[in-house]
């Protein structure tokens, strides 16, 4: 019973967040890899 | 099993290149990576899911608080692997494991404090960064003063005519408060085995919670254990009992005790049904 709903658990939360990304990704991605890009020189130690 | 540690060390120093494939500036991705690695590092390819997550509670742009893109890679990495990704691919844990290595005996204290403290850290980065409109995690994350801090300051940078660093001109407040976290955490490394990933660790805390629903996971067969508890012996994280292996959020799936246990009784298995 506890091993089935750690299958239903784990293929749940797996098709969540594979939604999540589908869903989300086009808008956000861009965003994030202008935070790799951007550094955030304060957050270095520079002034 | 003993070729476990092989593998695993030869993940650590792949991982490790794959996040610093952005040495060539076109591979430099949005792409969030499962690992404690700061994107502030001169060669980081990929984001760090923390520094991200603040970065988007403290823009607040158009409303989006919340990155649900981010939170969807975070739980798909997590859901696939759990906390593997701290003993096999974290360079920060990796970091770790050399000063295991370096000090080699055994006979060094342990600290036994909760193992909740992570989540602690987690919770209060989030309200910091939305209170303080800023990634203050960052300024003071030793794995930031590591693999960013640090080497930008090791780092020649040319960008003026006169060939002077542009950098070293303008050291904050806040290099000296990361070079501060990096020594305390160092010395936490040598005091304590796997320390930060033990107690302090952000992205630890959110894989942690998803050890037990893993794909991947080291499991335990009950009717080939024996007790003689020597899996817990050579654990860096100080798992108590067999039972837990694999299953707490402390485990770090390192795969020390796989290693350890004479009878075959603990193996890591990828499974979906169960």
């Amino acid at each position: 019973m506890l091993k089935n709903n750690i299958f239903a658990i784990r293929l749940l939360l797996f098709i969540v967040f594979a939604v999540f990304v589908g869903l989300f990704a086009f808008d956000q991605y861009d965003h994030v890899r202008e935070i790799v890009r951007n550094l955030c020189l304060s957050c270095l130690g520079i002034d | 099993m003993k070729s476990i540690g092989k593998i695993r060390l030869s993940t650590q120093i792949f991982t490790f290149i794959l996040v610093n494939i952005g040495i060539f500036s076109v591979l430099e991705t949005g792409i969030v990576c499962p690992v404690f690695y700061c994107h502030g590092c001169p060669a980081a390819g990929f984001a760090c899911p923390i520094g991200s997550m603040q970065n988007f509670i403290a823009v607040r742009e158009e409303l989006r608080l919340f990155s649900f893109y981010l939170l969807g890679s975070l739980g798909l990495f997590a859901v696939a692997l759990g906390r593997f990704w701290c003993g096999w691919a974290c360079p920060f844990g990796t970091v770790q494991d050399i000063f295991i290595k370096i000090r080699g005996g055994k006979n060094i204290p342990q600290l036994s404090l909760a193992p909740w403290t992570k989540y602690i850290v987690l919770i209060g980065l989030f309200i910091a960064a939305w209170i303080a409109l800023d990634s203050l995690f960052c300024k003071v994350c030793p794995a930031g003063s590591l693999f960013a801090a640090i080497p930008y300051q090791l780092i020649p940078f040319t960008d003026d005519p006169q060939g002077q660093s542009l950098i070293e001109q303008t050291i904050g407040t806040f290099f000296w408060v990361h070079v501060g976290t990096l020594v305390a955490a160092i010395a936490s490394f040598i005091l304590v085995a796997r320390f930060w990933c033990r107690y302090l660790c952000p992205l630890g805390a959110i894989f942690g919670v998803f050890n037990r629903v893993s794909f991947l996971k080291i499991k335990l067969d009950d009717s080939k254990c024996t007790g003689c508890r020597q899996c817990l012996e050579v654990c860096p994280t100080r798992i108590k009992e067999p039972e837990h292996i694999g299953n707490v959020t402390d485990c770090i799936q390192c795969g020390k005790c796989v290693e350890a246990c004479s009878t075959g009784a603990l193996r890591i298995s990828a499974s979906v049904r169960n």
